[in-house]
């Protein structure tokens, strides 16, 4: 691993974190206090050089746009915009194959960026409300993982080959773009759950039990009434799967709600209660008689989830994701129920005053993120599948509350923050090939990233920022209440 | 907080489900259940036959005949009459909150709870011993060897609340100790220093939730998760790394230690006095601990920062440094805990081998209303209920093991909602202090 690579590697990085912090503090600037050349000038300067070599980057991937059928071509947009967003908002990944003009192409802009701070700024970066999020947030990313590429560096593998599977193994061609679309939808559904129960002041760590309960709904119903046509079986398994997880989640909220038991222990318990209970379900009730594995029968055709991009093994589960977010947003943001729900979560004694029932809407929220996460399981059975092992272990529950940390659950952003969380998990496997490292490093590099969104400071301490209007995310309010 | 929760616990009489007829009714379940197997499930003549350990003989020398014969056979139990017997007293304490009072009921929940869980583990024990012979010794000294992580945890938890700081990261604690003490005892060939290195391991990690929720004031569940995660993360890529092929044998778990004289005592002396150094350990801490926050100035200050931090600030006590000591000390024993899973019970690690023991672990703390021999008792409950789990596996009962295996957890859950609200967390807990 020649030094000069490292330095280069980090000079980048740098200079990236020079750009963007100029950028949010432009972004957030009132036009009347822009002394020289105006807001729209200035984006040009900041914007212009790595649109164009983003643009460039991107050409050698043209050859793989399809326009036929609709599906791929709309996944063609998708992968051709995420790999766009990779450059602008990680280059730690991309800079890595084009090292020289990545370099060169960072100074200019961070030149751009110093020349702003001397002309018009002259102070601290100073990013207000969301801006301000989502810049901490893209820099406790690169932060993590520059910590990662240490820890690859002291084990005594090559971090350059590390970080180029990584990020191959996520948005490198089209086939491993749609895995990693795969693997973000269930952190779609379950951080969905986790943001609901965060907005309403509750810690719902049991996505992953509610997961599994709602495959195993989703395996039985999918796998019986042989003969129903596809548009009442494939509505009844899924509403199956929802149904099975909200019986979950509402358990410990009611346990909260009735007794005041706290849900973070209650969901912890659930989830090991869930995974043993679908063991036995699954080896000794439902078991296939005919295969040689400890799992349910196939997934009928009328229940199954039909592939929307030809060679892939993506689903209509991401549509299904997607809608989601769509409801969840509307829901919390645009309905009674969602305002009562995050009166609750702001304080109890508040709602209760104003007349509100605070039990009701605890039991709400943690149904509704049961509904959530049952739906992710069952998706994952209906759509992947077909089938649910005994052994079957996701693991996502810790990761349903890492995207949810992330988006700051925000509906929209729990997007983006799946999204990067399926990439990392979908690419440690191609890392693991090519620099013979351990996948579990990406782990350690996640678990910094939540680390650096949990603790802002220690991230806008390192890099000068001051972020003005953000609020943190509450939760504990003790055991008792 | 405070004001939620009183507006809570004044609302609830009015209802008609108050809290002891909702555990009414989960009795009655039980009940039910026990009466309809020991109707359906048991032969009428069968017995099961209980052991008390091996007994010195010149003790058993001088107790009667039939004592000894008892003793040495098993002394025989009727299983389906009693079977029978406690599901009718489990009928009883069912049926009794929803005649009395509301008010009388609620002051004798507490002592139902633990009554009515002697009764079902017993019950359990006599449903799988049928027709076979069983040692009760064996499985009382099993539960306190199992209590000990828990108690460990509950105690770590214990330091850290009573400070005024909550820690949901105890079970990352105990995996990072476990993990790397285990490997620090393999490399150093040397179990001592996996221990030390386990407890530096807790302690590190502690010291990390300390920056973060007392400096930073990040949420304190969410500073704890973090933990939990990179604990996952840091174990796993241990394990991969330096465990899967390594160059060394495995290293002995510590062996058991009885203690001279008190050892030889009949049936006490085995549950008690045959352990390995960190039950011990554990057993030692529980009383110093007590001592320490109950009758010490410093355990006074140590409780006033948890309680009204504002206060004790102005009587000159650092808040912050007393939070971080209290945490860090917490880390510590989390960390011996991580070392009771692989150095004195497995000999090796496992990828989340602690199995959600720390959680359980909070349980036990708020079930012994953060007290240390309160704790304690709340884990010694967890141990026998995971040591009844083990001998029901080893009875091979017929019950699915994966059901035997549920009932720590459940266990915890029934325990959480029925003791929660008669108890009180200390209450600056969970709260960032903000010096003025």
């Amino acid at each position: 691993m020649p030094a000069s690579q490292l330095i280069l590697f980090l000079a980048g990085l740098i200079l990236w974190a020079i750009w963007i912090a100029a950028l949010g503090d432009l972004v957030s600037r009132d036009p009347g206090e822009i002394k020289r050349g105006s807001r729209g000038l200035w984006l040009v300067g900041f914007l212009a050089l790595p649109v164009i070599t983003g643009i460039i980057f991107m050409i050698p991937a043209a050859k793989q746009f399809a326009v036929w059928p609709p599906g791929d071509l709309i996944f063609s947009i998708l992968w051709f915009f995420a790999r766009f967003a990779s450059w602008l908002g990680l280059p730690v990944f991309t800079g890595l194959d084009v090292a020289p003009i990545w370099i060169a192409v960072w100074a200019v802009s961070a030149l751009v960026g110093v020349a702003y701070f001397l002309l018009v700024s002259r102070s601290r970066p100073t990013i207000v409300g969301s801006v301000g999020d989502i810049i901490t947030i893209l820099l406790a990313v690169n932060t993590a993982l520059i910590i990662g590429y240490f820890l690859i560096l002291v084990t005594g593998s090559d971090p350059i080959a590390a970080y180029q599977g990584l990020y191959e193994g996520m948005i490198g061609d089209k086939a491993r773009f749609a895995e990693t679309l795969v693997a973000m939808t269930p952190f779609v559904l379950m951080g969905l759950a986790v943001a609901v129960g965060f907005m309403t002041g509750l810690f719902n760590i049991g996505a992953e039990g509610q997961f599994y309960v709602g495959a195993m709904a989703a395996a039985v119903v999918g796998s019986s009434f042989e003969g129903l046509p596809l548009l009442i079986h494939l509505p009844l398994t899924v509403g199956a799967a929802m149904l099975g997880g909200g019986i979950w989640g509402a358990i410990p909220g009611f346990l909260k709600a009735r007794f005041g038991a706290h849900e973070v222990i209650n969901t912890i318990m659930m989830n090991y209660i869930a995974v043993k209970t679908v063991d036995y379900l699954v080896k000794n009730v439902f078991r296939d008689p005919t295969a040689s594995l400890d799992r349910t029968p196939y997934v009928l055709e009328s229940a199954t989830l039909p592939i929307w991009v030809s060679n892939s093994r993506l689903h209509f589960g991401f549509w299904i994701a997607i809608a989601a977010v769509a409801v969840i947003w509307w829901l919390m943001y645009k309905t009674t129920w969602g305002f009562q729900m995050r009166t609750v979560g702001a304080s109890h004694g508040a709602s209760r005053y104003a007349g509100m029932k605070v039990g009701r809407n605890i039991v709400l929220a943690m149904a509704i993120g049961g509904v959530l996460s049952g739906l992710a399981g069952g998706g994952e059975v209906i759509g992947l599948n077909g089938y649910l092992p005994a052994a079957f272990t996701s693991g996502s529950g810790f990761d349903s509350i890492a995207v949810a940390l992330l988006a700051k659950s925000n509906p929209i952003a729990i997007l983006p923050a799946a999204f990067l969380w399926g990439g990392l998990r979908n690419g440690a496997g191609l890392m693991q090939v090519r620099a013979g490292i351990s996948r579990d490093l990406i782990d350690i590099v996640q678990a910094f990233v939540i680390l650096f969104v949990a603790a802002p400071q220690i991230v806008r301490f390192i890099y000068r920022l001051r972020v003005v209007g953000v609020k943190q995310v509450v939760v504990s309010r003790g055991w008792g209440s | 907080m405070t004001s939620a929760t009183t507006t809570a616990s004044t609302a609830i009489p009015s209802k008609f489900m108050t809290r002891s007829r909702w555990f009414g009714v989960v009795y009655l379940i039980f009940g039910v259940l026990l009466v309809y197997l020991a109707m359906t499930a048991l032969d009428p003549e069968a017995v099961s036959k209980f052991r008390f350990g091996q007994i010195e003989a010149s003790i058993m020398d001088r107790l009667p005949e039939a004592v000894q014969t008892g003793l040495k056979q098993g002394v025989p139990i009727p299983s389906r009459n009693s079977m029978l017997l406690v599901g009718i007293l489990l009928l009883i304490t069912g049926v009794v909150p929803f005649l009395l009072p509301p008010q009388v009921a609620k002051r004798y929940e507490n002592l139902v709870l633990m009554l009515v869980f002697g009764l079902l583990l017993a019950a359990v024990l006599i449903y799988a011993a049928t027709g076979k012979r069983t040692d009760v010794v064996s499985m009382l000294a099993d539960g306190i060897r199992l209590a000990t992580p828990i108690a460990l945890g509950a105690l770590a938890g214990i330091l850290c609340e009573r400070a005024g700081v909550v820690n949901i990261g105890i079970e990352g604690m105990m995996l990072v100790g476990a993990g790397l003490g285990f490997t620090a005892s393999l490399y150093l060939q040397n179990s001592t220093a996996g221990l030390v290195v386990a407890i530096l391991a807790g302690m590190l990690m502690a010291a990390l939730h300390a920056v973060l929720s007392i400096s930073f004031k990040v949420d304190q569940i969410i500073s704890g998760t973090v933990i939990n995660i990179l604990a996952v993360g840091i174990t796993g890529f241990t394990r991969r790394s330096f465990l899967l092929d390594n160059p060394f044998g495995a290293p002995s778990v510590y062996s058991p230690i009885p203690i001279p004289v008190l050892s030889d005592i009949p049936v006490l002396g085995p549950v008690l006095f045959r352990h390995q150094p960190i039950v011990y350990t554990m057993l030692i801490l529980v009383f110093v601990i007590q001592f320490y926050l109950f009758r010490t100035k410093w355990g006074l200050r140590h409780r006033a920062v948890g309680e009204h931090p504002r206060a004790a600030d102005t009587l000159g006590i650092n808040v912050i440094r007393a939070r971080y000591l209290a945490v860090i000390a917490g880390g510590a024993i989390a960390g011996l805990a991580g070392a009771w899973f692989s150095l004195e019970t497995v000999g090796s690690f496992d990828d989340l081998m602690t199995g959600g023991k720390g959680f359980i672990a909070l349980a036990a703390m708020i079930f012994g209303n953060w007290n240390p021999i309160g704790a304690f008792f709340g884990a010694l409950l967890f141990g026998f209920a995971d040591a009844l789990q083990i001998k029901l596996q080893i009875l091979e009962t017929g019950i699915p093991y994966q059901f035997i295996g549920m009932l720590p957890y459940v266990l915890t859950m029934i325990v959480l909602a029925g003791v929660i609200g008669k108890t009180t967390p200390p209450a600056a807990d969970g709260v960032p202090y903000e010096k003025q």
